[in-house]
């Protein structure tokens, strides 16, 4: 994207020099040709024959310099001609480069995403399928696990249970409760509450 | 002479039913009189159950004493006027034994002229349930067993370790 830019600048700026050169080539040009100096001879030879007037003189001078002003004029606008033909041609290049190599470009990025998409699809297959495998092994061991914790609880709760229960009931009824006869667990109750009994039921 | 209940009249039923007895008694004692005075031949005392028995002789009365047995009437028509009834729930029916317990303690603890009703409720597992007036009080197996759940975990813990 920043070829296109910088390549049209550098025709820009060498239409510019060549501009620029041609230009001081006609200037030059023109200069010398003002500057030629005038053969001595013929002045001598017009100071003594009196060949040319200065009316002639001027008119020779001013044919001269109408040549000179003409074939300057051609040659810029041929100049011109080419240079135009040139920045015409360098831009229509720069053009066919710029299409050319930026449709190369993305043919070869959309190649190389294609080939990247395809690629991580491949290896997203290859990890779900894995993690598939692996979660199927994980459940099955966890729920093996479980079963046999589960059974060794069970096992150990069975095995315990009758001191549980007669633990927790001696616990949670204390040590008057005798389940045949159950006089003596009812008669502490009573005697433990006896205030608030007694409170109660003569209020 | 005794003031107390024996301790077989428990309830306020077996208190009215006793009176209707002790009614029909001084009834019969009253009809005795009067053959008595006319036969000039005194009748054979009229039976009683053993509980009005054990009632006259905790109040000093003979049995065939019918001014004594009269105003015995009024005496426990009194009592359960104001007698204080407690509603006693166990898990069975009681046996003798464990009522007499239970109503001797109320009698001895509580008041001398207390009466109990009892009923089984075989959901409360043991132990028993209180009902005087709007108070209640739990004193049922089920009762402590649910108020201590959280120990069957900790004991099975602390009984693997």
């Amino acid at each position: 994207m920043e070829t296109f830019p910088l390549n049209t600048t550098i025709g820009f700026i060498a239409m510019a020099i060549i501009s620029l050169v041609s230009l001081l080539w006609s200037v030059s040009l023109n200069n010398k040709l003002i500057k030629r100096p005038s053969p001595k001879i013929y002045e001598i030879k017009m100071d003594s024959s009196k060949i040319l007037t200065d009316t002639d003189m001027k008119d020779v001078r001013d044919k001269a310099q109408k040549q000179l002003s003409d074939i300057t004029e051609q040659a810029t606008s041929r100049l011109q001609q080419s240079l135009n033909n040139t920045v015409d041609g360098i831009s229509a290049r720069l053009n066919d480069m710029t299409e050319t190599s930026l449709s190369q470009e993305f043919e070869k990025y959309q190649v190389s995403l294609e080939a990247l998409r395809e690629q991580s699809i491949e290896e997203f297959s290859k990890l779900q399928k894995e993690l598939d495998t692996r979660r199927n092994l994980y459940s099955e061991q966890l729920d093996k696990k479980v079963v046999a914790e589960f059974k060794k609880r069970m096992e150990l709760f069975d095995g315990r249970l009758n001191d549980v229960v007669s633990t927790y009931l001696v616990e949670s009824l204390g040590n008057q409760v005798d389940f045949g006869a159950q006089a003596n667990y009812i008669i502490s109750s009573l005697e433990a509450n006896k205030d608030v009994l007694k409170k109660d039921i003569l209020e | 002479m005794s003031t107390g209940l024996p301790i077989d009249l428990y309830s306020p039923d077996q208190l009215s039913v006793l009176m209707l007895e002790l009614y029909k008694h001084t009834e019969a004692l009253r009809n005795n009189r009067a053959r008595t005075r006319v036969t000039k031949k005194s009748d054979s005392t009229p039976p009683v159950t053993a509980l009005l028995l054990e009632v006259l002789k905790e109040f000093d009365i003979s049995v065939d004493d019918l001014t004594a047995a009269e105003q015995l009437l009024p005496k426990l028509e009194l009592i359960r006027s104001k007698a204080l009834v407690v509603h006693v729930i166990l898990a069975t029916p009681p046996n003798e034994d464990l009522r007499h317990q239970i109503t001797q303690w109320f009698r001895t603890e509580i008041h001398p002229l207390l009466f109990l009703t009892f009923a089984a409720r075989r959901d409360i597992g043991g132990g028993m349930l209180l009902r005087a007036g709007s108070h209640q009080y739990d004193f049922s197996f089920r009762k402590q067993l649910l108020d201590n759940k959280a120990k069957i975990s900790e004991i099975f813990i602390r009984l693997q370790s």
